[in-house]
């Protein structure tokens, strides 16, 4: 299993390359941005405000971390199109096994998304004139990581049962396409709502209490796929 | 009488036991009630009609469709078991290699599910003469180099029973004759079930035969039991009309009636020496519809 993950993490990052890289290249982009505002900010008007710009960086990283990690979803996609679970189930792999691995390969794919952006975020900030803000930090292990993986999680368990459930179409209506709106939805709901209620305890509730209910949907989605999905939604359609 | 042959985990149930199985689709049942026993390994030829439920049976035999009613075992353990999976191989007519995969990689990655190492992945290259190909992507390779790769995952790990099904769909005639030697050279002491939706092509594989007729058993037995009278091909000719033995004409195609697909190289031999010059040759009409009208 672990060396199924590993091969597949493997050809995660070859298929969703294109992605992998615009989620870290609009991350970093946004890090330049919002570390030059804050540079020029700071010279100009008083500390809040680059205090706040700072915050701006982290609520938005989970949109990246979703699109970043497509790659696990589209060897899913092209192994199902392809008939390889045909053989995999015909070898006693299993559907939970089989959706189990596609999500360790996302969340393999997360950790680079979120481990390069906040990395590059911290250097771009410094070399800018910048400190690394301890709100920042809090906003990273508060709201980025946990919906990040929470969103992630769900794009992929959902993009799964998607793509097993219909026949294949190509484009933005692909399992691909819609799930990438299904995990930016809730990092998005929670970014709009983040606006009205600032950094305060409120805020916290709603973070987490976003990031209990999506990792709630995974793990009832997982069960329910692994109980009551038919084998046979995971065979080609060739 | 014969003796019958040890499954290799001691077990003296039969090799492949169907008990009275349905089984299908999203509920949707496909074969309906069949049941057979095999307690002698030979090559067992599943014939039928396209739609007669072929793939049904390998996939349910295979453990990967679960029967709606019905017991399905190899050699004495539960199709779905671990132990009846770990003595079963199958091929079918998809590829099933993973997208972006070099060849050897490909084989890893299967032989990774199947408990095989890295000396059988070597020993599968050479044996298929995949060696200068190991490194390329699996979809750079012809069609034939491809069935050859998708082919070699059923020599990586020595098996009881293979499952093969039309393994050589879509292939031209001389690399559906490499490719069926290949595997047919597994079938000492082994048990192959290998189908096929023509007759002609089954006599030459294997000497018993599994009828599958509408989702029905309809035939377990020796596949000399399936008579036929006749066996019509049709040939595409450049720039003629008048062509001797032809009985008549379907479209662009001239039509002979045959003993069986034997007597094919004479009639084109007979052809090409009266200066006809022939575009392509065709089987028009499957014997097995016949029989199953």
């Amino acid at each position: 299993m672990k060396s199924f993950v590993r091969t597949n993490f493997k050809r995660a990052i070859s298929f969703g390359s294109i992605y992998l890289i615009v989620g870290i290249v609009m991350s970093l982009l946004m890090s330049v941005i919002f570390s030059g505002t804050a540079a020029v900010a700071s010279a100009t008007t008083s500390a809040e405000v680059p205090l706040l710009v700072s915050q701006l960086f982290p609520l938005m990283i989970p949109l990246f971390a979703v699109i970043g990690s497509l790659g696990g979803l589209m060897v899913f996609v092209s192994d199902r199109t392809k008939g390889v679970y045909e053989y995999l189930i015909a070898y006693g792999v299993s559907i939970y096994e089989i959706f189990w691995s596609t999500l360790a390969v996302t969340f393999g794919l997360v950790t680079v998304v979120l481990g390069v952006s906040i990395a590059g975020n911290m250097v771009i900030s410094l070399l800018m004139g910048g400190s690394i803000q301890l709100a920042m930090i809090e906003m990273l292990l508060i709201y980025t990581i946990p919906i990040s993986y929470a969103s992630t999680a769900f794009m992929c368990i959902a993009g799964m049962i998607w793509s097993s459930l219909t026949v294949r179409v190509p484009g933005v209506n692909s399992p691909v396409g819609i799930s990438t709106l299904l995990g930016i939805g809730p990092a998005l709901v929670v970014f709009a709502l983040s606006g009205f209620l600032g950094y305060s305890g409120d805020f916290v509730l709603l973070v987490g209490g976003a990031t209990l209910v999506l990792a709630a949907l995974v793990v009832v989605m997982m069960v329910v796929a692994n109980k009551k999905m038919n084998r046979e939604r995971l065979l080609s359609d060739a | 009488m014969v003796e019958r042959q040890k499954f290799p985990m001691g077990s003296s149930s039969p090799l492949v036991l169907l008990d009275s199985v349905s089984s299908g689709y999203f509920g949707r049942k496909v074969l309906e009630d069949i049941s057979f026993q095999i307690d002698e390994p030979a090559v067992y030829v599943v014939l039928g009609p396209n739609g007669a439920g072929k793939t049904t049976l390998f996939r349910t035999l295979a453990g990967i469709l679960k029967p709606y009613s019905g017991k399905v075992e190899i050699g004495g353990y539960p199709s779905e078991s671990q132990e009846a999976r770990s003595n079963l191989d199958y091929l079918t007519h998809i590829d099933g290699i993973p997208e972006g995969m070099s060849v050897i990689n490909a084989l890893r990655f299967y032989a990774n599910i199947a408990d095989a190492t890295e000396a059988d992945v070597n020993r599968v290259l050479e044996l298929l003469d995949l060696v200068e190909l190991s490194a390329k992507r699996f979809g750079q390779l012809s069609q034939g180099q491809k069935k050859r790769v998708s082919v070699a995952r059923i020599f990586l790990k020595e098996k009881s029973v293979y499952l093969l099904d039309e393994p050589t769909s879509n292939m031209d005639p001389k690399m559906a004759s490499e490719i069926r030697e290949l595997v047919l050279g597994l079938s000492k002491n082994k048990v192959i079930l290998y189908s096929s939706h023509n007759l002609f092509e089954a006599r030459e594989i294997g000497s018993k035969a599994i009828v599958i007729k509408k989702g029905k058993l309809a035939l377990f037995g020796n596949i000399s039991e399936i008579k036929t009278e006749k066996y019509t091909m049709g040939i595409r000719t450049i720039g003629t009309n008048e062509v001797p033995h032809a009985i008549g004409k379907e479209g662009e195609y001239h039509i002979f009636e045959l003993q069986g697909p034997e007597e094919v190289p004479n009639i084109i031999s007979q052809l090409t020496q009266k200066g006809i010059k022939i575009r392509e040759v065709k089987e028009m009409q499957n014997p097995l519809e016949e029989l199953f009208k």
